[in-house]
């Protein structure tokens, strides 16, 4: 009795799935959602719409459902008639199709390479998928997808993470990171600082900045071709300030020591700083991790690749990245800042800053003219610059300087051109919050716990290595409107064989390359995507590996031949002869159609039947 | 008798039609390099005038006569007028004319938009977000337009954009001016040049023809003799332009397709009317094949060649149909969605630009994008004629109910039309797929413009499933076919138009939603007063038949049947 009843069910369950109620309901869906998705693509962003209705689980279950509908549907009506053909091959070649997609989703990858003609080869690939990575103490690395773009999170509405005995939270995020240089005073070691403004006509505004002596990237002060300097010596010391700006450089985009640490990207960044990476402090750098050092993969983060230095690389090995295109793009002298100090060529300004037991001196150049004199703090003084005004604010004998990280706001602030988020680790009832920048790996300590932190996009490794030629540009003829670009790429496999390819618009290459790679879609596919028209030497690959591809082909193939036979090769009674399907309906009772759906063989021949009669 | 005839046509031959009486055949096949290619001045006066005055002519400021936008060209550039003082600049937007100041006009000259305070307000705006990369605001777009026309404008009178002379022997470097000629040309060869110049410009202020003539010829063969001759655009590609601009050819296949419209709208005429739709269809392929000719490219890579490809694929259709079921009724319903695209293409230039440009590199030399668009847009105009028979349906429905019922042909005919859309709807959709595997990388990414494709094609899906769960019915088919074209309209404009956004951008354009939006709104009404009154008529008939098989004639049976 009840064998039979949950026979009846699993029947009844059976020829629902495999019913047209079924499917009208999923269609009417799937529109009304895409409907939605293309609209909230329209008024937020894409991945707004990706994360919410097109890569949202319940979609992917939906179609899924689809999948499940048309199968059974086929399925109900084997062994297939003649004329059922058609039908069969139209549903079975959407649900191929839909097979194609799920496995291209499940083990397909999709990334980008930003490669500059003058460096070196890459082997890794960036998604665009952003990972918090963490790792506490002796415990496994854990990595959290983070999905900024589609939820931001907010002191209100934080995004929390479990990584074993360490509590993360995301706070805030933020587009742009900033360095703020905190100079405390210190008990002993340190070194004497002080606080100086600039005001006067000649200066851009008034800047307020902290000079260190003995720290090479804080020691000195560039105004153009103006140099000031704190220093142990007299004025000879400051040398020119042409080569090599040791200072900030004030009124431009960005601290010229970054931007030669991010272009020198094969430079770990604690090595310029005295090994600054093995320093306890809470927040050392441990590795610069650029892409073309970070290559590291996935399922081992004990080894590094690359010249990154082993104390730097030990604990997480980072598989993310920050957006090379976006830190590449910027120059550091970008142009937008605030005008240069006018000045007539040749009258370079210096000036010296001097600590002498107790008392600060300076000595100053202004062209020809040399002036030499006793800082007191807070009172102005001229040194001899036409136009230029200074005081010293605050001095420190001792002070040691503690880099902080905020967003950018401008005010005394180096940006690091690269996003930033926000997190508080909770861990033994302590808990720290700490900025964490895109595409660098954070030590951090929360009460007994050592955490290491990574934030920044995915990076897959590849087998083999990519490196750019050359890049080529044409242009329509008399403007300078693109008409076409072209990578000149060099594959290098593991075994060291070489193979030169071209990718250009519409014309993408794969590798590894063997007959039907294209279509089997097993290998990777590079497509020219996007290029930087302030850098000829830098192109955007698209990489992509689909093992769905074959499958997507052949079910269209068989969707639109299936669509030809419904329609063209044996008659659909239905569909076409609607007369015929109402003379059906009106001459069945009860649930004519859904029968007919049902146990299509008889129905249908009586309905082609009729439709034959009423056609002669 | 015979007198009076050739006098009155000798009269009516010699009447000048325009203002000048200089012929520009010679002038107007010279050749410049203007928007990435080479084409005749005729083409490059027809464009700018039309871009800077939105009008066909420019008006004379001295003597008020129309002047052919070649004559106009001339005008400007030798400056036979002050033109700078002449009101010729657009200024189409009533809120940027509140915001500039301006008076109640529409042309304003360019000395007095130069000298508005306001403009320049709006040039460091635009230009300083512009730099900065941020979004215009909808006056600034606007104050761009009417920039860009002052700069278009600006290059003919100062001759700086007048790039005629060719570079020696590179295709691709930018051509230049007469006078700037010596840079690329030995001395000799570029003071020939102006020396050419300065007579076709005596002759042309003195309005003495045949001296214009001759001097446009000698400038003509003198500057065609600077480059090599694969580099340079051939005699017989700027009689084809030329010819091509002339004829018109999009607008004489309206008015043949009107013409035969109102032939085939009556049984004993069928055979003329379709005679006329027959020329006017050559024509529209005649036309199609000068610009494919013309653009050395499948023309259908913007939204004015898709409107003409759609136009030309609705009367394919509804060729074939006829040849096969002599319906009358295809035709009848193509020929004014025909004439409706093709007047749209015709008289909305500021919208659908019909100019030849370069294409963006992602569309160019694809087989894949060509099958991609040519399958999708005949989707398009198969649902378009679907649109068009859902309608003259409907109108049977409510106008004639005793001639039509569910099992009528005209059902059949229609569900003739539907397959042929859906099939190569899911063609196209998926051949774009296709193109974006290479042009992409990625074979679907839910783009908005490949999603609307799919979501209008899921509509007609919808929309046949349901007759075959038994859910509505040929009149259901009929409704559908007019609502479900909704999806399509969105597809075509509404991705490009309203939603703005997505990688198609090279289809991007403003302007028409509105109108779009009416004709929607008032069509959707219409479709639903239909099936109200089909339903309620479909009610009456069905009391009607329940009364006669229970054979009593009582008010209250009919009454609550009625409320069901």
């Amino acid at each position: 009795m009840t064998r039979n009843f949950c026979l009846e069910a699993a029947r009844a369950l059976y020829r629902f799935l495999g019913s047209i109620r079924f499917a009208m309901l999923l269609l009417a869906v799937i529109i009304v959602a895409t409907v939605a998705g293309t609209l909230i693509e329209s008024g937020f962003n894409a991945a707004v719409a990706q994360d919410y209705v097109y890569d949202a689980p319940w979609f992917i279950v939906w179609l899924a459902l689809l999948c499940v509908n048309l199968t059974v549907a086929v399925l109900v009506r084997y062994p297939w008639k003649a004329h059922q053909w058609g039908f069969v091959i139209t549903h079975g070649g959407i649900v191929v199709i839909l097979i194609g997609a799920i496995i291209g989703r499940i083990w397909g990858l999709e990334g980008h390479m930003t490669l500059h003609a003058d460096s070196p080869p890459q082997n890794f690939l960036v998604s665009n998928e952003t990972l918090l990575q963490v790792q506490a103490g002796g415990e496994r690395l854990r990595s959290f997808p983070l999905r900024l773009r589609s939820r931001e999170p907010s002191p209100d509405r934080p995004l929390r993470f479990n990584a074993g005995d360490v509590e993360v939270t995301v706070l805030q995020v933020t587009d742009e990171l900033g360095v703020r240089d905190v100079v405390e005073p210190v008990e002993s070691g340190g070194a004497p600082a002080l606080r100086l403004v600039i005001e006067g006509e000649a200066a851009p505004h008034t800047i307020r900045r902290w000079l260190v002596r003995d720290d090479p990237r804080r020691d000195s002060l560039v105004l153009g071709s103006d140099v000031i300097r704190f220093t142990r010596g007299g004025i000879e010391d400051i040398g020119t300030g042409d080569e090599g700006p040791a200072g900030s450089r004030v009124g431009h985009g960005i601290d010229a020591h970054r931007a030669t640490a991010s272009q020198d990207s094969a430079k770990a960044d604690g090595s310029g700083e005295g090994g600054a990476c093995c320093d306890a402090d809470p927040v050392a750098d441990m590795a610069h991790f650029q892409p073309g050092t970070a290559a590291v993969p996935d399922v081992d983060p004990g080894v590094a690749q690359g010249e990154v230095d082993d104390c730097c690389a030990t604990g997480a090995g980072s598989l993310v990245a920050r957006a090379d295109a976006e830190s590449a793009g910027r120059e550091p002298d970008s142009g937008s800042g605030d005008p240069e100090p006018a000045k007539a060529a040749g009258s370079r300004n210096e000036l010296a800053l001097r600590h002498e037991g107790g008392r600060l001196v300076f000595e100053s150049r202004s062209g020809s003219d040399e002036s030499a004199g006793e800082v007191e703090p807070g009172a102005a003084f001229s040194a001899g610059w036409p136009g230029w005004s200074f005081r010293v604010e605050e001095v420190i004998e001792r002070a040691a300087v503690r880099e902080e990280l905020a967003p950018m706001t401008g005010a005394g602030m180096r940006s690091l051109g690269a996003s930033g988020l926000l997190l508080r680790l909770e861990a033994d009832g302590s808990a720290v919050e700490r900025w964490l920048e895109m595409g660098r790996m954070t030590f951090v300590r929360v009460g007994t716990e050592q955490v290491h932190l990574g934030f920044g996009f995915r990076l897959y490794p590849l087998d083999f290595q990519v490196e750019l030629e050359r890049f080529e540009v044409d242009f329509d003829p008399g403007t300078e409107r693109p008409a076409g670009f072209k990578s000149h790429v060099v594959f290098t496999s593991q075994s060291g064989e070489q193979t030169r390819r071209e990718v250009w618009m519409n014309n993408p290459t794969n590798f590894p390359s063997f007959p039907g790679a294209g279509f089997l879609g097993t290998s990777y596919k590079f497509s020219q995507s996007s290029w930087n028209p302030e850098n000829l030497g830098q192109t955007t690959l698209q990489v992509i590996r689909d093992p769905g591809w074959s499958l997507k082909w052949i079910g269209s193939l068989l969707f639109c031949a299936g669509l030809l036979m419904v329609f063209y090769l044996k008659p659909y009674p239905r569909f076409q002869r609607g007369a015929a399907a109402a003379q059906v309906r009106a001459n069945s009772t009860a649930r004519p159609v859904e029968g007919a759906w049902r146990e299509p063989g008889a129905r249908r021949e009586e309905e082609a039947e009729v439709a034959i009669a009423r056609d002669a | 008798m015979k007198k009076w005839i050739s006098l009155t046509l000798g009269l009516i031959c010699t009447l000048p039609v325009y203002g000048g009486e200089l012929n520009f055949d010679e002038a107007a096949g010279i050749v410049i390099q203007s928007g990435g290619r080479q084409k005749p001045l005729h083409t490059f006066a027809n464009e700018s005038m039309q871009l800077v005055t939105g009008r066909r002519s420019v008006e004379d400021p001295q003597t008020g006569a129309r002047l052919e936008p070649i004559d106009g060209l001339f005008s400007i550039w030798f400056g036979k007028r002050d033109w700078g003082d002449a009101p010729i600049v657009l200024v189409s937007n009533p809120g940027l004319r509140e915001a500039l100041e301006l008076e109640h006009s529409r042309h304003f000259s360019f000395d007095s938009l130069m000298a508005n305070p306001r403009m320049a307000e709006f040039f460091h705006a635009i230009s300083n977000k512009r730099a900065a990369g941020e979004e215009l605001t909808d006056l600034e777009t606007e104050a761009e337009i009417v920039l860009h026309r002052m700069d278009v404008l600006n290059l003919i009178l100062t001759g700086e954009g007048m790039a005629i002379v060719p570079h020696p022997d590179d295709p691709s470097a930018r051509w230049t001016t007469p006078l700037m000629a010596v840079e690329n040309h030995d001395p000799e060869a570029a003071r020939g040049v102006v020396r050419k110049l300065r007579k076709v410009s005596d002759s042309y202020l003195a309005g003495d023809e045949a001296g214009f003539t001759a001097a446009s010829r000698d400038l003509r063969l003198v500057l065609s003799g600077l480059a090599p001759e694969a580099h340079y655009l051939s005699e017989a590609a700027v009689g084809r332009e030329i010819h091509y601009n002339n004829l018109h050819p999009f607008r004489l296949a309206w008015i043949f397709y009107v013409a035969a419209f109102l032939g085939l709208l009556f049984r004993r005429t069928y055979r003329w009317g379709m005679g006329i739709f027959a020329v006017g269809f050559a024509l529209n392929v005649y036309g199609f094949i000068l610009r494919a000719w013309i653009a050395e490219r499948a023309p259908i890579t913007n939204m004015y060649e898709t409107v003409v490809w759609v136009a030309l694929s609705l009367a394919l259709f509804a060729i074939i149909f006829e040849a096969i079921y002599r319906a009358r009724i295809y035709a009848l319903c193509a020929a004014p969605l025909a004439v409706v695209t093709l007047i749209l293409a015709d008289l909305f230039p500021t919208v659908l630009d019909p100019g030849i440009n370069p294409l963006p590199p992602v569309l160019r030399d694809n087989f894949w994008l060509v099958t991609h668009v040519v399958t999708i847009m005949l989707g398009y105009a198969a649902f378009a004629l679907a649109l068009g028979m859902g309608h003259y349906i409907l109108g049977r429905y409510l106008f004639k109910p005793e001639t039509i019922d569910e099992e009528s042909e005209i059902h059949h005919l229609l569900n003739r039309v539907l397959q042929i859309g859906i099939l190569f709807l899911a063609l196209g959709t998926i051949l774009g797929g296709v193109w974006a595997n290479y042009s992409w990388g990625r074979f679907w990414g839910w783009d908005p413009k490949e999603t609307w494709a799919l979501i209008a094609l899921l509509l007609y899906i919808f929309a046949s499933h349901g007759k075959l769960a038994g859910w509505w019915g040929n009149f259901g088919m009929a409704v559908a076919a007019c609502l479900c074209f909704n999806g399509i309209l969105m597809a075509w404009f509404g991705v490009n138009f309203v939603l703005a956004s997505g990688l198609h951008s090279y289809g991007f354009g403003t302007g028409g939603i509105e109108w779009v939006g009416l004709f929607v709104a008032l069509d959707a009404l219409f479709v639903g007063f239909c099936g109200v009154m089909h339903v309620k008529r479909q009610r009456t008939l069905r009391a009607g038949q329940v009364l006669a098989e229970i054979g009593a004639p009582s008010r209250g049976i009919a009454g609550s049947e009625g409320a069901q």
